[in-house]
């Protein structure tokens, strides 16, 4: 499998580019790393699998893959829920409700969940 | 003309599931759609991270009731993958076997909730009455019918000795019977073509940009199929995926009946070269570093990531169920449909909520 690390501003670029290539996104895996997140963009080409990590600061925005592939935005939506990682310019943005309802703790997936008052 | 936006489901005749779909339509067309779940979360993702890496074998196959065992074998191979073990063959070839027998029993219940979403309450009964058989199958092969708890982290904790594989031939003969009269009736029915022929139409490039897996992607034409990375023991037994041109809902449904033949072969051939070694072997120690797999379940692809620490604990486990995977290429093939085609549609993709939303 291909593993790639590449920067948040390459991101759009790379993914483009592989998508240009006959490939198509899958899946991505948020981790929280304490100060920074780390995704993994896993793409698919035939039967092969490739993976772009990108590694951002928790505040910071990761661009949304969803104008070049539609199926980007449950992953983004979900991973926004999750992890509260800011994507931006979503196709669908369900405003952190996709999967967690109004009661539901916020950003469950977190390693040190937030003091709710 | 104005439009009506009104809900479809969470609770509907044909979902057995809660999903919601918000329908906006033109008289009898629909011109929107948009996806409402969120019903069903049940935090497995975060369990996998609490629990002991072992215990999470019982967990995953928790996440769906219908594919159980695939998710267990998922995990287990994941692991094994990790920690860099491998399961004996004869546990890989029973693997094999109830995988199989998962997929047969999980697309005849598709298959009978199909022919009740439009009516053909007989052929319903039918098809869920061959099923009985592959579910009696299992009760007599793990002790269960719907949790089968046999894959466990370094092989299978049940055997299939000769004189139960004599008795597993013998109805599967029987089952092979019955399903050949209900396969006729779903391949030529005049009402069943009716109902399917070009409704919600997936174009082969949409279903590839998509994002769509399984029988939703091999009913649009691609020949792709998770048990051609020979996981398991499929690289030993041969495997050629069952694809269909037609890209409309009776491509997707007959992807399933022809696969359920398919099954059928690959189950007597792992029966047939069961490899004479023990079931098990131990796996010691704790994962460490990370790792993906990609198994087919009856649905479509399964994604699992995992990333272990050394502890007992993981620090993550991930998956992607073929459902969440084929939700956008439903929404894509429901504008421009007719109302009363959506029930249909819907199913076409068989989804599966409680795995989506883990």
């Amino acid at each position: 499998m291909q593993d790639l690390t590449i920067s948040r501003d390459q991101l759009t670029d790379t993914a483009k580019e592989l998508l240009n290539r006959g490939a198509r996104l899958i899946n991505a895996v948020c981790l929280d790393e304490g100060e920074t997140f780390q995704i993994i963009y896993l793409f698919q080409r035939e039967l092969d699998l490739m993976s772009l990590r990108v590694r951002v600061a928790k505040e910071e925005e990761v661009p949304s893959l969803s104008s070049l592939q539609l199926s980007a935005v449950l992953i983004e939506n979900e991973m926004r829920e999750f992890f509260g990682l800011k994507v931006d310019g979503m196709a669908i943005d369900f405003k952190g409700r996709m999967i967690l309802a109004e009661k539901s703790p916020r950003t469950p997936m977190l390693k040190q969940l937030p003091v709710i008052q | 003309m104005g439009r009506v936006t009104f809900p479809f489901g969470p609770q509907h005749p044909v979902l057995p599931e809660a999903i919601q779909l918000q329908l906006t339509c033109e008289d009898e067309r629909v011109v929107e759609v948009l996806p409402v779940i969120g019903y069903m979360h049940r935090g497995i993702e975060k369990a996998g991270e609490k629990n002991p890496f072992v215990n999470n074998v019982f967990l995953c196959e928790r996440i769906c009731g219908i594919c159980s065992f695939i998710h267990a074998l998922c995990y287990c191979e994941l692991v094994e993958n990790v920690m860099k073990v491998s399961a004996p063959p004869r546990a890989r070839y029973l693997r094999v076997f109830w995988s199989e027998l998962s997929r047969i029993h999980s697309h005849l219940l598709w298959m009978g909730l199909l022919a009740d979403s439009f009516g053909f309450e007989s052929l319903f009964m039918q098809s869920w009455r061959a099923r009985e058989i592959v579910l009696d199958i299992l009760e007599m092969t793990t002790g269960q019918r719907v949790i089968q708890s046999s894959c466990v982290l370094g092989g299978v904790r049940r055997d299939i000795d000769q004189d139960m594989a004599g008795r597993v031939r013998r109805m599967l003969n029987r089952f092979k019977a019955e399903y050949d009269a209900v396969y006729e009736v779903f391949a030529r029915d005049y009402t069943i073509r009716q109902r399917t022929v070009g409704k919600g139409v997936l174009s082969k490039e949409q279903a590839w940009a998509l994002g769509a897996v399984g029988p939703t992607l091999r009913g649009s034409g691609w020949p792709y199929d998770a048990r051609m990375l020979h996981y398991s023991a499929y690289g030993e037994i041969g495997f050629e995926p069952v694809v269909e041109n037609a890209c409309d809902s009776y491509a997707r449904m007959m992807v399933r009946a022809r696969e359920i033949h398919q099954s059928l072969d690959l189950a007597f051939k792992a029966l047939d070269n069961l490899p004479d070694t023990e079931l098990a072997v131990k796996v010691k120690g704790f994962p460490e570093g990370e790792g993906i797999i990609r198994v087919e379940q009856p649905r479509g692809e399964l994604c699992e990531y995992i990333k272990g620490n050394g502890t007992a604990h993981l620090e993550r486990l991930k998956v992607r169920t073929p459902t969440f995977a084929n939700i956008p290429a439903l929404l894509a093939v429901i504008p421009g449909c007719e109302l009363a085609d959506i029930p249909v549609i819907v199913l076409s993709i068989d989804p599966c909520i409680a795995c989506t939303e883990r």
